[in-house]
């Protein structure tokens, strides 16, 4: 084979240029820490790598949602608890009230007080949850949920809210295509759980001059006490449901993120093994070709 | 019996010849750096020896030898290598233009990344899920109305985008053509000189080698048959119909078809390629046109129609609108059919009044109802209206269709620059100076002509002898 110095000269170009361009490779490799920098990488998997992320994405939003949830149910919960506080005072003075040795003005006073936990448990059932959305409203939008009337008398009485607004539900998707309830819609527990209705009938019972009527408030009272209970069981069986699926997120999260870890960043000590290798072989591809190009017959001639 | 100073002229014969050949060296050594000189060698021929094969020749051991001559200077070269070699340019050149215009398409892409479309559109559903919970939060309907904008912005710069990158195909394709026509006017030009020389007995050598550098280079931009006549022209046909030929070349025209910059012949028909540059550039423009930015287009209309649907649906915030207001979320122009990812936009009233998402399912839902918003956000998942797939899984494809696409590239056009780099060794091998070999030559040419001078002068003093016998 006859070599000039042209097929010398593009040899030892093109053998310096692919020594380059590996060594480029490898040190972009290194810089970005990722395996796939653009879809011709490696195009399956840049494929499973947008899947990859898409499902994080998709469910760091279900665990955001179900942490929105468990904050929402505790804030119920919390809620009921005081309502439930409420109404055993209220039985407690109704019940001081059916002795009918009680003097009048006293019984009148434990009327006041059980006018002022009506007022109490209204004010709770309009709280609000991180100050924009109502606990206890359902789908209700524009002002409180239950609005109240001041009778001459000094005493409330309760507004009823809409028929359907009231019940709404108010779901968050948890999982792919699972949605929970995440709300006890005020008018149900309220009013057809008859709780203001139950304060109400004792406060009237207490003022009445005949005491009949305070045996079925205490009736009454038992009644909505055994309805915020089951609401309060209900939350807490949703908590529980809710606190799995987080810990199930958690998990997912960490295998998920292993494996695009594992599919995606550059391992280190490869890589840079990598560069050094492709480093040597460029300085040994340019030592060569110092001395390749070197040399012609001029050198030895007189 | 020879004349007296018949060795004379064979020395003086021998010593031009050596000359005549020193200066060929020379030339090939000027010229060891020039891009597609072949290298040439003198051939040296004996001349007709003197006396012949008649009856009246005189008495002798046989027919004397008359000294050397220069027969011809010819250029080293194999015409199939070329042939060869000029297939492959075109291969390469072809392979090389899609690689670099699908490169191009990636960077623009930034997938996969933190700051891509995918990205966009996580941010995206993960706003409606937000509001699903929120529906009534000023903060988180300003959040949905941005990541939104967000997403048609992106769609939109994609798109324009690869609407720069197809017109830049077209500036190439124009050039290109450029490129062919001053290629082919020079090769007319070159094909009427030789033709010429070769008429006069000479050897063009040095003209053929700028030819062959034409023809290399016409090879890069488009594929084409060179047909050697016997008058030594070079005849090009690209697509079966003449370039050139002999000292005449056609012209061609570049012209927008369509939105593409096409080659044609002077009558209009297409010029018809099947690799070059040209035909990357072809190639590369399609698959941008029909496998990204149509795609793009049909993810931005489908984005648009199934959220639109789900959206005018619901109810919006205030219950004092007109229902009309705002029943569209994304909004494309009617003009616009056909670049979707190009115009699609948020609808403006919603831009105005954030009020009009309409996030709260029918009545009778109340208005803090947020179950349309979540009814949005579950498209995510859901099958594209004329599809198999959702709009991310659609993207997906997309995504890997191009680097399947451009990973192929890549891949034949590394092979192809090894295989033209092999060829063009094969052809250096063939035709390229090595320095050594001509320092060889110079060192032999130069004995050559030292002793066809020793011998002049040896036959100097031969005549010496017999002119001073005379003197005695």
């Amino acid at each position: 084979m006859r070599i000039s110095n042209a097929t010398l000269r593009n040899n030892v170009m093109r053998n310096l240029h692919s020594s380059l361009r590996e060594m480029s490779e490898a040190q972009r490799k290194m810089a970005s820490g990722r395996t796939v920098n653009v879809p011709s990488d490696n195009p399956v998997v840049a494929a499973r790598l947008l899947n990859l992320n898409a499902t994080l994405h998709e469910s760091a939003q279900f665990q955001t949602n179900v942490r929105d949830g468990m904050a929402w149910l505790s804030m119920t919960d919390v809620t009921l608890g005081a309502v439930g506080e409420a109404l055993h005072r209220a039985k407690e003075l109704t019940l001081a009230g059916a002795n009918s040795t009680l003097p009048p003005e006293v019984r009148e006073f434990n009327a006041r007080e059980v006018d002022q936990l009506l007022r109490h448990v209204v004010s709770l059932a309009n709280s609000s949850f991180d100050g924009s959305r109502s606990l206890f409203g359902g789908t209700h939008h524009g002002g409180l949920p239950f609005a109240t009337t001041e009778l001459p008398d000094g005493t409330i009485t309760i507004d009823t809210l809409g028929p359907t607004e009231g019940r709404g539900a108010i779901s968050y998707e948890i999982m792919r295509g699972i949605e929970m309830q995440v709300n006890i819609p005020g008018a149900e527990l309220f009013q057809d759980g008859n709780v203001f209705g139950a304060l109400e009938m004792a406060r009237n019972a207490l003022r009445a001059t005949p005491t009949a009527d305070i045996q079925d408030s205490l009736a009454a009272l038992d009644q909505a006490l055994s309805t915020v209970l089951d609401a309060r069981a209900t939350t807490g069986a949703r908590q529980n449901r809710l606190e799995m699926a987080e810990m199930r997120y958690d998990e997912e999260r960490v295998t998920l993120t292993a494996l695009r870890s594992k599919l995606g960043d550059v391992d280190m000590a490869e890589a840079i093994m990598n560069f050094n290798v492709r480093e040597s072989v460029y300085q040994a591809a340019l030592g060569a070709a110092a001395r390749v190009m070197q040399p012609t017959l001029l050198d030895f001639l007189r | 019996m020879a004349s007296t100073f018949f060795g004379f002229s064979i020395a003086r014969r021998g010593m031009s010849a050596h000359q005549t050949a020193l200066n060929v060296t020379a030339h090939n050594i000027a010229n060891a750096s020039t891009v597609g000189f072949s290298r040439q060698q003198a051939v040296f021929q004996a001349t007709t020896p003197a006396g012949s094969a008649t009856g009246n020749r005189g008495a002798g051991a046989g027919m004397l030898g008359t000294g050397v001559h220069i027969a011809e200077i010819r250029r080293v070269r194999d015409g199939f290598l070329d042939f060869q070699l000029r297939q492959q340019l075109s291969k390469q050149s072809n392979w090389q233009e899609r690689n670099e215009a699908l490169a191009t398409v990636e960077m623009i892409l930034m997938e996969p990344s933190d700051t891509g479309l995918s990205n966009v559109f996580e941010r995206f559903w993960g706003s409606w899920q937000e509001l699903s919970k929120n529906p009534t939060s000023g903060a988180v309907r300003a959040a949905v109305v941005e990541t939104s904008a967000t997403l048609a912005s992106s769609l939109n710069s994609l798109a324009a985008q690869s609407e720069v990158i197809l017109g830049d195909l077209n500036v190439k394709a124009e050039i290109a053509v450029v490129d062919i026509n001053a290629l082919s006017s020079q090769l007319a030009v070159l094909n009427e000189q030789i033709v010429t020389n070769l008429g006069a007995g000479l050897n063009p050598n040095d003209l053929m080698d700028r030819r062959d550098v034409l023809l290399d280079d016409l090879a890069r931009i488009v594929d084409f048959r060179a047909l050697e006549q016997p008058n030594g022209a070079i005849n090009v046909a690209v697509g079966g119909r003449h370039l050139v030929q002999e000292g005449r070349s056609v012209p061609l025209q570049s012209s927008l078809v369509e939105g593409e910059m096409t080659a044609t012949w002077p009558d209009g028909e297409h010029l018809a390629f099947s690799e070059g540059r040209l035909s990357g550039i072809t190639a590369a423009r399609s698959f941008i046109s029909s496998e990204f930015l149509g795609r793009l287009n049909t993810l931005a209309a489908a984005l648009h129609d199934s959220v639109n649907v789900v959206h005018a649906l619901g109810q919006p915030l205030s219950a004092a609108v007109p229902p009309s207001a705002g029943a569209d979320f994304f909004y494309i122009p009617t003009a616009a059919a056909g670049q979707e990812a190009r115009h699609i936009r948020i609808n403006p009233d919603i831009v105005a009044n954030h009020g009009l998402l309409r996030a709260a399912a029918p009545a009778p839902a109340g208005l803090a109802d947020g179950s349309n918003a979540l009814a949005i956000a579950r498209l995510r998942n859901a099958l594209m209206p004329s599809g198999t797939a959702s709009l991310e899984g659609y993207f997906a494809g997309m995504v890997t269709d191009l680097g399947v696409e451009a990973q192929q590239a890549e891949r034949i056009m590394l092979n192809q620059e090894s295989l033209t780099n092999q060829l063009q060794n094969r052809r250096e091998e063939a035709a390229g100076v090595s320095i050594d070999e001509e320092l060889a030559f110079m060192v032999q040419f130069q004995h050559g002509y030292q002793a066809s001078a020793r011998l002049l002068a040896t036959m100097d003093e031969v005549l010496q002898t017999i002119i001073n016998l005379g003197r005695q």
